[in-house]
């Protein structure tokens, strides 16, 4: 199953065209959706999610027409929004249940052993009976991933899943994560390079509404190989890095260790001093947002 | 310093811009605005008052207008408070804004200061809005004033900012100490109860301080202040800052000043803790949960067993929807604050007696209690939780998930409403539990859980179920919290001012239906029938709004409404078209089948209607009045009730003699418009078949007589009609002919003769906007012709004979003895005669009752009364006994053979004397508890008073000129009260003039056209009634019992039955002048022929003691005594008049008793009385039983204090 995103345009009253015209096929597995901020991936998310219309354009899950069926979408959709908040007076295993029914899981041992097991995965068991109001942040993103999980979604939309996590529930959460994306399409919607760099089998880079680049994270990584190149200089020294920036296609700067390395792009060695690079996702990222200098 | 004062005024400016950026304060000011720009231009659209002679912008209306919309300003405060701070938290700018070097001072005076500045700014649009529209040059002279700028500046400074800075303290206090929006709401809610308790003890004489001082907004002591002001008081006066206005003023700017104080203290500009929050996270990333979180997952989450989309499914998820939804709103603090107030006023109003008189708790009582006292809050607990509702998931950021789980929005809607369903039904519970538990402990067991059942669960239920959708319905629509409830405040205003512009049919305004009174005798009778169509109409209304708004649901991020409109026609699927249209077609049917009943069926009825065809009659038919007319003189009819098909059949025979000197050529016929005419007819034989000229609207008919009938000559009139109630009407539903208890009058329901000239309009704002003389009054006195006749116009002595029949359950009743009783053809018949003359004035009633018969002096007395009302019945006899002995050896023989009450549905709510014959309402005597010895006594005195008509208006006939109320009314009152006297003492008969003092005070306050002297009395009853009970029995303390009593013999002799002309007030006045001492003889001028009033007090009072062991009591008093002419100018006038000296001391339990009583000779102006008495003075003062009428009756009497030496 795929789903297929063809020509969708979303533009809000303001003006601002968050998608443009913009067509996309996602296949099963876990696919990583970048874009800096103000990108037009949440909106992309929540249209998909169902959350919002667009303009124009459709959205198809195999045969499902997501605009006119939108009932059914959500019926095999998990969705894990970027921000959310919880009801606060009650606790996780009634919500978590309360959500169970709503998507179809009708009360039996079956679907209370899931709403154990989600919970037992995502380190809440223990805090099971307490008020979700009282749950930190850290907390309260689990939750939302163990509601995402719940009734054997076949879309999963994740939106920035991963920020206010530590680094070890991080790299759990993505464990969890790619364990289900082996059958179902998994879409990660992420401005952190690493998370599509370690799970994702696929991923697109959007900015300003529309796909820049598609397709597996080696392939794009190969695609530049033996043309990144770096180049230590001293983090006072503006005479060299300006100099830099004129002369070079620069694709970032990054701080390393008290120096700044300069990452740039060059079929060729660019001069002295500069080292090959062993180019890596993030490479790939700011080259394809447009060569311009990036400060991370 | 001088740095907190520049963040202030910064704070304070951005605050204002923050504010004037929203749309909240211009609507609230456009709203304003239009409201007072519209009252002060129409006179059906009243918010101040303003009535009559009172100016539209006399400074009184200024000040009631302008204050009254100071209660709405509440609402914009409430808005603007609720996040005044907690936004920093919502907006998430707390971190920000609390880092910088702002001080806590500015920041919260800053936006105090701005939210106040801005409502009062607000409230001023509703001064402008009065102040611009009495300058329109539209606006008649007479009813507008010169400009004049000071009320409205006293109105701003003393009553709006005040009550803006009273409300929005409380309301700044609690919305920064809580930091939740509903707190501050619920704080409005309170501030609107404490209003409400307020004016419930303002009725009440003893309790008028306290609801003075409760009052928040100030309006009750304007209340007590100005609510005797004459018509040229209000055109003149501001409430004078002063007293307890003062004081009210006064108490409340403390306590807001404190209120702001402990907020100030108590506000930290800091994050507060996150509770939990870190040592949760701490314990969660413990290594221990980490290994149980790390079992073997993978295949368990995949264990999930499949969703399943069935019927059960969706059943699962509208439960679990449902009961999370309404756990979450049964447990909201803000709700049990609600209930708690709302239950807490239910307990205020059930208490409350009316007017000095108790009833039982009966249940339709606790019913009407529960609408008066708890609807509101219900109402706003509905509204506020509507919105609650719709954007409880947006509001704790829920709504993203929840847009994506795979749930219907019908569901999700429906599972919310079923919620707010419960809400109702809990709030309704504990309401019928509160009036059940009350109805208990006043020892009244006759708990009717069926009416409960079917008042509130089915009346009441319904409606607010109806509300309930209105108000999802604003919201969805509104697309945010405050637009929709800004859609519900237009919505209530709407429905509260649409009918003053002319929407009036139910059919209108959503959620309308023709008003349901329920009777004990009669159930909810015909009523309920037109009450269940527009409610199935209504219902279906709601059911296509709440079909659109599942479609328009804000689901997931759809925040505006556009775009959900424009995805509507895609997202409607013919399941929807197909439950639009069969509601639809419901809606259209019913609203038709509604129609055809209360417009084709029946003629549709405006409220204007009656003025309307009334000022029709006179202007058509007002030239015909001098005509020559014949009389009736005699009356034989047959009535037949068909009460279950609600018929009533009338035939009859009138003996119509020409009294004139001229011939008869036209005979005009006044039929009720209800009545089909069968037949007419003349013993001439000539069949009174085409009227020359027929009024539909008022039933007026002209008949040209074949054969003139000659002066002195006799016709008879035989008539045949008929009245059939068919279906049901918009409003003002036939009362009269009912199921049980149906009760016509001949005035009404059978022909009657002539130009009526008591069908005129007769207010002066009324005729003038019909364009009739605007000037109008009873045919005056000086013309002799005027005399001959009274207020039954077409008839002097007639004889009466009748035969009444009904169904074989009920009885049927007329004046009259009864002379023979039988049964036929399964019904009941009944033949009843006066034996003797009456005036053309009869009834006849029809109803199932029980009969209490007793017998005096030979002569049947009876009770004829509804099963469950037995309990004053023997009071009832006591009080026909008692009148009966009184006035027979006061005032001459019983004129008739019989005496009966007969108890009538309290659609109606009165009770009058009919020869030997009082129908009674069931309003409240029935169900009067008299239990307690103490309170006043309304089923004796009115009893009292309904049969010494017997004597005043039905022996002794007054002629239909000014005065006639005082003989009819005025003399009934007296001798009623004269009846109580004897039987209760006159302590409790001092007690109820209290309340007629204050009723005839306040009825001058409200008088329309002009206030008249008793003597020339016109169609004003708190004249004849309140100041005839007040002039009569001061007038009897003075002369003595016997005097007065002398006097209304010779006049009664001189009329006892007799024709024209007829009795005045003027021989009345000359019979008692005749007998009135020489020193008392201003009295009579005082108390009937002028408008009267004293300032009597008692400055000081002092004792000491005298040598002998006797106690001097020195009294410092001022006595004045004003003349007001009718629009209640007064001008002072010198007098040497007698007033009592009183001074009451204390017996061994502490109860008062009198030491000296004794009238004396006072001066104008101020003066020193002294007396002796025998035991230690507590009280003194003179005019201590008020017998004189004084606007401030509290202060004739003082403490007595001992004199300092």
């Amino acid at each position: 199953m795929e789903l297929t995103l063809a020509n969708i345009t979303k533009t809000y009253p303001g003006g601002v065209t968050a998608l443009d015209d913009l067509s996309l096929t996602i296949p099963t597995g876990m696919f990583g959706l970048l874009g800096p901020n103000g990108a037009g991936k949440s909106t992309l998310m929540r249209s998909i999610a169902t959350l919002q219309d667009v303009d124009s354009g459709t959205i198809m899950l195999g045969d499902l027409d997501v605009r006119r069926k939108q009932d059914e979408l959500r019926r095999v959709l998990g969705y894990l929004p970027q921000d959310f908040g919880l009801y606060p007076n009650v606790d996780a295993v009634t919500m978590l249940s309360h959500i169970a029914a709503l998507k179809g899981l009708n009360t039996n041992s079956e679907s209370e052993d899931m709403v154990e097991a989600l919970l037992q995965r995502t380190n809440l068991w223990k805090h099971r009976k307490k008020k979700l109001g009282g749950y930190s942040g850290g907390m309260r993103q689990r939750f939302g991933i163990a509601q995402a999980l719940l009734g054997q979604p076949k879309l999963i939309i994740v939106d920035e899943p991963t920020a206010g996590l530590d680094p070890e529930e991080r790299n759990r959460f993505l464990n969890l994560l790619s364990e289900i994306g082996e059958n179902v399409i998994v879409i990660l919607s992420t401005h952190i390079v690493e998370d599509v760099s370690e799970v994702c089998s696929r991923m697109a880079i959007i900015d300003q509404g529309r796909v820049l680049a598609e397709g597996e994270p080696h392939q794009a990584i190969e695609a530049i190989c033996g043309k990144t190149w770096h180049l230590e200089v001293d983090r006072g020294d503006r005479e060299a890095l300006s100099r830099v920036h004129e002369e070079q296609m620069v694709i970032s700067t990054r701080l390393a260790g008290g120096r700044t390395v300069v990452h740039v792009f060059s079929e060729t060695n660019p001069g002295p001093g500069f080292e090959a690079g062993d180019p890596d996702l993030k490479d790939v990222y700011f080259t394809t947002l447009g060569g311009r200098l990036q400060e991370v | 310093m001088s740095d907190q004062l520049k963040q202030f005024g910064h704070v304070c400016d951005f605050e204002l811009k923050f504010r004037l950026r929203q749309p909240a304060f211009y609507v609230f000011s456009a709203l304003f605005f239009v409201l007072t720009f519209i009252a002060t231009s129409s006179d059906s659209v009243q918010i101040g008052g303003g009535i009559g002679n009172v100016a539209r912008n006399a400074p009184y209306i200024i000040a009631r207008t302008v204050n009254a919309m100071g209660l709405v300003t509440v609402i914009l405060m409430a808005i603007m408070m609720s996040t005044v701070v907690s936004r920093d938290k919502d907006l998430g700018v707390r971190e920000i804004l609390y880092s910088t070097p702002l001080r806590k001072f500015p920041l919260l005076m800053g936006r105090f200061t701005a939210t106040i500045i801005l409502t009062v700014f607000s409230a001023a649009f509703a001064a402008l809005g009065l102040l611009l529209a009495s300058l329109m040059p539209y606006q008649a002279a007479e009813h507008i004033q010169a400009f004049s700028l000071l009320p409205y500046l006293y109105t701003m400074t003393f009553l709006v900012l005040p009550n803006c800075l009273l409300a929005g303290s409380l309301f700044f206090s609690v919305s920064i100490l809580t930091g939740r929006a509903m707190a501050t709401y619920v704080a409005m809610i309170a501030f609107f109860a404490l209003y409400g308790f307020a004016f419930a003890f303002l009725g009440d004489l003893q309790n008028e301080n306290l609801a003075v001082l409760l009052d928040p907004f100030g309006l009750a002591s304007l209340d007590l202040q100005t609510r005797y002001w004459t018509i040229v008081e209000r055109n003149t006066l501001l409430p004078p800052l002063t007293g307890v206005v003062l004081l009210n003023r006064v108490l409340w700017l403390a306590v807001s000043g404190l209120l702001l104080v402990v907020a100030f203290i108590r506000f930290r500009m800091d994050l507060g803790s996150t509770k939990g929050g870190a040592s949760s996270e701490a314990a969660a990333n413990s290594p221990h949960s980490r290994d149980s979180g790390a079992i073997n997952a993978a295949g368990r989450v995949l264990l999930n067993p499949a969703p399943v989309f069935d019927f059960r499914t969706t059943l699962g998820q509208w439960f679990s929807l449902t009961k999370l939804e309404t756990r979450a709103l049964l447990r909201s603090l803000p709700f049990l604050v609600l209930m708690l107030f709302g239950l807490l006023n239910l307990v205020g109003n059930m208490s409350s007696e009316v007017n000095g008189r108790f009833l039982y708790p009966v249940t339709h009582r606790m019913l009407s209690t529960i609408a008066g006292g708890f609807d509101l809050f219900l109402m706003m607990v509905i509204v506020f939780y509507s919105a609650e509702l719709v954007w409880r998931d947006k509001k704790h950021r829920f709504h993203e998930i929840q847009g994506s789980l795979p749930v219907p929005s019908w569901i999700l809607l429906t599972s919310k409403f079923a919620a707010l369903s419960v809400l109702i039904l809990v709030s309704l519970t504990l309401a019928m539990g509160l009036t059940m538990g009350f109805q208990l402990s006043k020892g009244f067991y006759h708990l009717e859980p069926g009416l409960y059942l079917r008042g509130l669960f089915v009346m009441s239920f319904s409606e607010w179920i109806l509300l309930a959708a209105v108000a999802v319905f604003t919201q969805v629509i509104g697309r945010q919290r405050y637009l929709g409830f800004f859609l519900m405040l237009l919505y209530f205003l709407l429905r509260a001012f649409g009918p003053e512009v002319g929407m009036e049919h139910c059919l209108f305004f959503f959620n309308r239906t023709p008003g349901v009174i329920y009777s004990d005798m009669n159930g909810y009778g015909h009523f309920a029938e037109a009450a269940l169509w527009f409610k199935v109409f209504w219902a279906l209304l709601a059911f296509i709004m709440l079909t659109v708004a599942v479609r328009l649901w804000p689901r997931g991020s759809q925040d505006s409404l556009w775009p959900a409109l424009r995805s509507l026609p895609s997202r409607w699927r013919p399941i929807h078209s197909g439950l639009v249209t069969v509601a639809g077609l419901g809606f259209v049917t019913c609203g038709a089948f509604i129609y055809y009943n209360t417009n084709i069926l029946n003629e549709y009825k405006p409220r204007d209607y009656d003025e309307r065809v009334r000022a029709g009659y006179e202007r058509q038919f007002k030239t015909l009045e001098d005509n020559p007319s014949p009389r009736v003189t005699a009356v034989v009819a047959e009535v037949d009730f068909y009460p279950e098909q609600r018929l009533v059949d009338i035939r009859g025979t009138f003996d119509l003699v020409n009294k004139t000197d001229q011939f008869v050529e036209e005979l005009y016929l006044n039929i009720n418009p209800l009545q089909e005419v069968r037949s007419l007819q003349l013993d001439t034989g000539q069949l009174l078949t085409d009227p020359t000229r027929w009024d539909r609207d008022s039933g007026f008919r002209i008949y040209r007589l074949a054969e003139a009938v000659a002066p002195g000559r006799t016709v008879k009139l035989s008539f045949d009609l008929g009245a059939d109630i068919d279906g049901f009407v918009n409003n003002g539903a036939n009362a009269e002919i009912v199921a049980n208890g149906s009760f016509i009058d001949n005035q009404n329901y059978f022909p009657r003769i002539g130009y009526l000239a008591g069908r005129e309009l007769t207010g002066p704002a009324e005729r003038r906007k019909r364009g009739l003389d605007p000037e109008w009054s009873m045919p005056s006195l000086d013309d002799p012709d005027n005399l001959m006749a009274s207020v039954i116009s077409d008839a002097d002595q007639i004889t009466f004979e009748a035969v009444v029949s009904t169904s074989a359950d009920q009885m049927a009743i007329a004046p009259g003895k009864l002379q023979s009783e039988w049964e036929q053809d399964g019904r009941r018949y009944f033949r009843y005669r006066v034996d003797g003359p009456i005036q053309n004035f009869f009834a006849f009633l029809s109803g199932k009752y029980e009969v209490e018969r007793q017998r005096w002096r030979g002569m049947d007395l009876e009770v004829f009364y509804h099963e469950e009302h037995a309990v004053n019945v023997p009071r009832m006899i006591e009080s026909m006994r008692a009148a009966l002995d009184y006035c027979t050896s006061a005032f001459g023989p019983y004129p008739y053979q019989q005496l009966r009450i007969v108890e009538f549905p309290r659609y109606r709510r009165f009770a009058q004397a009919f020869p030997g014959t009082v129908p009674y309402s069931e309003s409240a005597d029935f169900i009067t508890d008299l239990r307690d010895a103490d309170n006043i006594d309304m089923v004796f005195y009115i009893t009292a008073h309904e049969i010494a008509h017997m004597w005043w208006g039905h022996e002794l006939v007054p002629a239909y000129v000014p005065g006639a109320g005082m003989i009819t009314e005025s003399l009934a009152q007296y001798t009623a009260l004269m009846v109580m006297e004897k039987d209760l003492g006159p302590q409790r008969v001092s007690k109820f003039l209290k309340y007629e003092m204050m009723n005839y005070l306040g009825g001058r306050g409200a008088e329309r056209d002009e206030e008249l002297p008793l003597l020339s009395v016109e169609d004003q009853s708190y004249i004849y009634y309140r100041k005839g009970s007040l002039g009569f029995y001061a007038l009897r303390d003075y002369l003595g019992e016997d005097v007065v009593n002398d006097a209304l013999r010779e006049f009664l002799r001189a009329h006892r039955h007799q024709g024209p002309p007829y009795a005045t007030a003027s021989e009345l006045l000359a019979c008692l002048r005749k007998r009135t001492p020489e020193k008392y003889a201003y009295l009579t001028e005082d108390l009937f022929e002028t408008i009267t009033l004293y300032d009597n007090r008692t400055e000081k009072a002092t004792w000491e003691r005298l040598e002998d062991g006797r106690f001097r009591v020195m009294l410092d008093y001022v006595s004045y005594k004003y003349r007001a002419d009718g629009q209640g100018v007064e001008t002072e006038i010198q007098h040497r008049d007698w007033i009592e000296l009183g001074v009451f001391g204390e017996d061994a339990d502490g109860k008062e008793v009198e030491l000296y009583r004794e009238k004396r000779r006072l001066e104008s102006g101020e003066g020193r009385l002294e007396v002796v008495v025998d035991e230690e003075p507590k009280r003194a003062g003179i005019d201590p039983r008020n017998l004189l009428i004084d606007r401030v009756v509290g202060d004739n009497l003082r403490v007595v204090n001992r004199k300092s030496i």
